[in-house]
């Protein structure tokens, strides 16, 4: 199945990657090639075969509704590029927008 | 507005509701609002590689509850999905929800406009983590996590809904189930309970639905159905021009009392949901099911129901004695030591529910306790104290937290039912007002309150007002 460049944008797009039109016309040939091989899978008949989510046969995983001590400061903004007081940074988002 | 006989407007609406768990929906962390930022934190809800999130039972049985009190259909094999987006108060890029295998499903509720019952379906309630929360500056967004996995019902109805009134009317009753579930406690200015409107009018009578907008970011029930207001007149203006309706998301401006598009995207959401694979699906059973169901209190309908059949009040008082659980028990407490149910009924309505709604609080944190107001109410059943005298006594309970009893003894106002002290008085206040007495004497029968008002005012209200009506008949007719 061909993959073309708008494809390519839109999946990038939604992995909030910008990439170069060398770079869109790139991924297109190679996402492509991905998408040959998941259809040669497509084509085995798995009629009789039931969709699997879990590799796990068990069910109702649950725990009892207990709370325990959350980490200290310290620990939660020990991986944070940027910290004020006990907040995260991050660049400016306008609220309401996903882009 | 003509409009409106032309056009039919169409809701649904989407209803998030935080559940009341002591933990979060997938770790340890405490579920509480308002604590210092990010001190509700650990590994799972930061989102840390190489984490696993553990169901919450309580939370899937919350959900369960609210499932059965809506009528839904509770799904035998059910499980979680990612729903994948990109924004900083998700740390993993993805939340954990529901998609095309939900708990609960095919429901409905009933509300009241206008004395006209209606049913408006539930389409699906399903369980979903929380996101965080954003503050916004000038310069860059601050990001506190406590917020982060919060469990949440969302409670998507069907598109049953035709006016703003309708939609409040199903808001208050989403409300009054939740509370009396006790598993939301529907504080709309926390965001425990957040509603999003979906909205699109169509001709009279036609099929087909127009194109839809949705509403987002209204703080309050009242919000909800100014917004709807405003939206629907938007759109029926554009139609009548003959334009078209755009299919956006629209942000309420409660102070401006207006919506404004968000940034309109050129792409329509595209969450990618896939099974997720960190959860194990859930099988409900009906045993399950049976025990949820015995956990159930006597839901708002059938609260209503019974209290019409078994105290004989009217609609309108039962409805606001069943408006909240804690206030039906209120009165079903005060009704064991009174029994007397139209009476305190009456009681409750004129004079606790204003003092309720002048200070702001719930009936859980209202100072005169049943029993305390029963004694009151006793006083004056009994014909200790005139219904005047008696509401004078409760505004004194509320200052002095005294109970009634002490106060009527300490300030004598136990009625005057002695006919012989009335009658002197009414004498003395005839002869004090020869010229109403002529007046009333040649016609002016409603002196008569004027009379009444004197003897009330010459006893403090302490006079039996039966007593004191046949007195002042026998010497004035």
């Amino acid at each position: 199945m061909p993959i073309d460049v708008k494809t390519v944008k839109k999946i990038a797009d939604l992995a909030k990657l910008s990439l170069t039109s060398a770079e869109l016309e790139q991924y297109s040939t190679q996402l492509e090639k991905i998408v040959d091989y998941v259809e040669q899978l497509q084509k085995l008949d798995t009629s009789q075969v039931q969709p699997l989510a879990q590799v796990h046969d068990t069910t109702n995983v649950m725990r009892p509704d207990e709370v325990k001590p959350s980490l200290n400061p310290d620990e939660v903004f020990q991986n944070a590029p940027a910290r004020q007081a006990n907040y995260f940074v991050v660049p400016k988002v306008i609220k309401g927008t996903t882009a | 507005m003509d409009l409106l006989e032309k056009y039919e407007p169409i809701i649904g609406l989407e209803v998030h509701a935080q559940l009341l768990t002591e933990s979060k929906i997938f770790c340890n962390c405490r579920n509480l609002y308002g604590a210092p930022p990010n001190t509700l934190t650990c590994p799972i809800c930061l989102g840390m590689p190489g984490t696993l999130p553990v169901l919450n039972r309580k939370a899937v049985e919350f959900a369960l509850k609210m499932g059965l009190a809506t009528n839904c259909q509770i799904a035998s094999y059910t499980r979680f999905a990612r729903k994948n987006y990109f924004y900083p108060d998700l740390p993993k890029g993805y939340q954990i929800s529901q998609y095309d295998e939900p708990l609960c499903q095919h429901g409905r509720i009933k509300i009241r406009v206008n004395d006209t019952e209606k049913y408006i379906g539930i389409t699906r309630i399903h369980l979903e983590e929380d996101a965080g929360k954003s503050i916004h500056g000038s310069e860059d967004t601050l990001i506190d996590f406590n917020r982060c996995g919060v469990p949440l019902i969302e409670i998507v109805s069907e598109p049953d809904i035709h006016s703003p009134t309708e939609a409040y009317a199903y808001l208050t009753k989403l409300k009054q189930i939740l509370e009396y579930l006790e598993i939301c406690d529907c504080n709309m200015e926390e965001g425990s309970l957040r509603c999003d409107a979906n909205i699109s009018l169509r001709l009279k009578g036609q099929q087909k639905f127009g194109v839809k907008t949705e509403m987002k970011n209204m703080n309050s029930f009242r919000g909800v159905e100014r917004a709807l207001y405003f939206e629907i007149e938007r759109q029926a203006r554009l139609l009548e021009q003959g334009q078209p309706i755009l299919k956006q998301t629209l942000l309420w401006d409660e102070d401006k009392g207006e919506a404004r598009p968000m940034r309109t995207k050129e792409e329509s959401d595209d969450y990618r949901y896939f099974p997720e694979p960190d959860l194990v699906p859930l099988v409900i059973d009906s045993e399950w099911i049976d025990q949820i169901r015995a956990t159930l209190p006597e839901l708002p309908d059938a609260k209503y129901e019974r209290f019409i059949k078994q105290y004989a009040l009217r609609a309108y008082e039962v409805n606001l004695l069943t408006s909240e659980r804690a206030l039906a028990d209120y009165f079903e407490e005060v009704n064991k030591l009174v029994s007397n149910p139209i009476f305190i009924s009456k009681w409750i309505v004129s004079e606790i529910l204003r003092v309720l709604s002048q200070e702001k609080i719930s009936i859980s944190n209202f100072k005169i306790k049943p029993a305390q107001f029963a004694e009151l109410l006793n006083l004056i059943t009994n014909e200790t104290i005139t219904p005047n005298v008696g509401k004078e006594v409760f505004d004194k309970m509320l200052t002095s937290g005294e109970s009634a009893t002490s106060i009527v003894n300490r300030e004598q106002l136990v009625q005057v039912r002695d006919d012989a002290k009335i009658e002197e008085l009414i004498l003395t206040i005839l002869s004090e007002n020869p010229e109403e007495v002529n007046r009333y004497k040649s016609g002016k029968k409603n002196l008569f309150g004027f009379f009444m008002g004197q003897v009330m005012k010459k006893t403090q209200g302490k006079a039996n007002p039966e007593a004191t009506m046949r007195l002042l008949k026998k010497h004035l007719d």
